[in-house]
């Protein structure tokens, strides 16, 4: 287990503040966050390449926020990948094995044999594929058995089809040999396929961390929900224990959630909040909706009053003049 | 735009081709032969090679530590450091030569003279002065050379267990070899062409601490200009002769 608590890094005029973050064993957890967020500086400083200001790193129950990087048992793979360009593939693998007068044992050809790099061992990394390299980077760093990898977008270079290959392999190889590992990625496809928890990092904070399904569905605060690319985020007050006024709607709306009462809050209205019909009362508003047709869905627009909709509908999802809400898929975000 | 850039570095072509090939107005191949043959020529050949290939040996000894430093570590009075690389030249030649001299008769200059060693007049002077103008150029082109090595090869190195010796010798020299070999062959063409500290502190005593650039200096006194002309050839000879093999040693798989 690897754990991070309250670390505080400055570099410049850039700090990362109270980061809090354990890692269970064999887990992938994903750090999103916009660039410059500071996720590589967080990488630095779990590596030890950047020294915390304050604040521990435990390993197995054991401080090593001073420790040396090469004591740190921790494997890296940046996003350059920096294959050493002088030495061949089994070189770059072994390398680590080597400095360390150890021999390389069963795992090496277990590693080469499914990341299915055994063909290119005498090759030099510059005459490799995109798609090799990042095997081989990866290989590299697995191959002396770290407690904890550290990616730091590795895959973000590759075209979707690789990508897809290259997480099957990692999810593959984390499964098969338990490998306990942090990524960053902006990519959210990634995050969702690769990790079962992510953390969200904005302006050197953490400022979301649980299960990766239910961080994507339940972002907590404005900040988050916009990063995660949700739309239909208005300002509201509660006129009563539950419903909520929303100013740029200028009308109310009943939620699910019990409210208090004149109190600030930010409601989310997902998608699939929003109920077409032809209905026209009480409940529902008149829109004039405007439809752009992209590839494999439809963007509706629409606005009620002052509040500006953006929805993302199925090809075959009817589209009418009047709009109401399912209170049910209401969510409510801290500011 | 195009063409008159082209013809801007084609300027260089023409400067010091030209100036090259000027020498040859008075090249008589009969007073070459001479020179090559004169005790007293070869004496300075002998003497230049041997004081500058000392000199760059020492000078690189301290610039692969001092410009790794530079390249990578953050410690106070760095940019003083760096800032004072540029000393030997800003200062002219004969200026450092002269304050070299001063030093040498400062108490710590003089102490080292009569307990360590006398550099005045001296083989050693000839080293010490080459030291002195090429040492602040070489630790230059070594942090350059390091510079370009991207720091993460370093990190990856470690993160597989590497110690920072093994980082520095099996990584980060290995990747920075074209520049290290091209900051050798620079400062020891620096330090064969050394004049101005050279005659300040060691003289130009014949067969003594006549250099190649000294005895072209003696020579070209004594109006002698086909023996100037032939030691010029054999100077520019060693030069470009030293550029060449750099480039050989590169292509041939050292990058």
């Amino acid at each position: 287990m690897i754990k991070l608590e309250n670390l505080n890094v400055k570099l410049g005029k850039f700090a990362l503040k109270d980061i809090n973050l354990s890692i269970k064993e064999g887990e992938l957890h994903a750090i999103l966050g916009p660039s410059g967020a500071g996720k590589s500086t967080l990488i630095n400083a779990i590596l030890g390449v950047v020294k915390p200001q304050s604040g521990k790193i435990l390993v197995e129950g054991k401080e090593c926020t001073n420790m040396p990087i090469e004591k740190r048992s921790f494997g890296y793979v940046p996003q350059n990948l920096a294959l050493f360009p002088h030495l061949s593939v089994k070189e770059n693998i072994l390398f680590g094995l080597k400095a360390k007068g150890v021999k390389p044992d069963l795992l090496f050809d277990k590693l080469v044999e499914k990341a299915g790099i055994k063909e290119l061992l005498e090759r030099k990394p510059q005459s490799l594929s995109g798609g090799q390299k990042q095997r081989v980077a990866l290989i590299r760093a697995l191959v002396v058995k770290p407690k904890l990898l550290l990616l730091d977008e590795p895959f973000s270079a590759l075209d979707v089809s690789l990508k897809r290959q290259m997480w099957e392999l990692l999810l593959g190889l984390q499964k098969e040999f338990n490998i306990t590992a942090l990524f960053i990625t902006h990519d959210l496809d990634e995050a969702r396929f690769l990790s079962k928890r992510a953390s969200v990092l904005i302006d050197g904070k953490i400022v979301q961390n649980g299960n990766t399904k239910e961080l994507f569905e339940k972002p907590k605060s404005v900040k988050v929900a916009n990063y995660l690319g949700y739309k239909n985020i208005f300002k509201a007050r509660a006129d009563s224990k539950n419903s909520l006024y929303i100013e740029r709607m200028r009308a109310s709306v009943e939620v699910a959630q019990e409210l208090i009462p004149q109190k600030e809050y930010n409601i989310l209205i997902r998608h699939n909040a929003v109920i077409f019909t032809n209905e026209e009362n009480k409940e529902t508003f008149r829109v004039e909706p405007e439809i752009f047709e992209l590839n494999s869905y439809n963007l509706v627009t629409f606005k009620i009053a002052d509040a500006k909709f953006e929805i993302i509908a199925d090809k075959q999802r009817k589209v009418t003049n009047y709009v109401t809400f399912k209170r049910e898929a209401f969510w409510l975000l801290e500011s | 735009m195009k063409k008159s850039f082209i013809v801007a570095a084609f300027f260089v072509l023409l400067l010091y081709g030209g100036l090259i090939v000027s020498v040859f107005y008075f090249f008589d191949a009969g007073s070459f032969k001479e020179a090559i043959g004169s005790g007293r020529v070869m004496f300075s050949v002998k003497l230049s090679l041997m004081t500058a290939t000392i000199a760059t040996v020492l000078a690189l000894l301290l610039a692969l530590p001092a410009g790794y430093a530079l390249s990578r570590y953050s410690f106070r009075f760095k940019e003083l450091i760096n800032t004072l690389l540029e000393f030997p030249m800003v200062v002219s030649p004969a200026a450092l030569g002269a304050i070299i001299l001063i030093f040498f008769n400062n108490p710590l200059g003089e102490w080292i003279s009569s307990n360590v060693y006398g550099f005045i007049f001296s083989f050693g002077g000839i080293v010490l002065a080459q030291f002195v103008t090429v040492f602040g150029v070489s630790v230059r082109f070594v942090k350059a050379a390091f510079d370009e090595v991207d720091a993460d090869f370093e990190t990856i190195a470690k993160t597989l267990g590497a110690t920072p010796w093994q980082s520095f010798f099996k990584v980060s020299l290995p990747l920075a070899k074209s520049g290290i070999i091209g900051a050798v062959v620079l400062t020891w063409a620096k330090a064969l062409g050394e004049f101005g500290a050279t005659l300040m502190i060691a003289g130009t005593m014949a067969f003594k601490t006549e250099t190649l650039p000294i005895a072209i200096f003696m020579h070209l006194q004594m109006a002698d200009i086909k023996t100037t002309v032939s030691l010029i050839l054999i100077l520019i000879s060693f030069g470009l002769g030293a550029l060449f093999v750099a480039r050989q040693l590169l292509q041939r798989g050292f990058k």
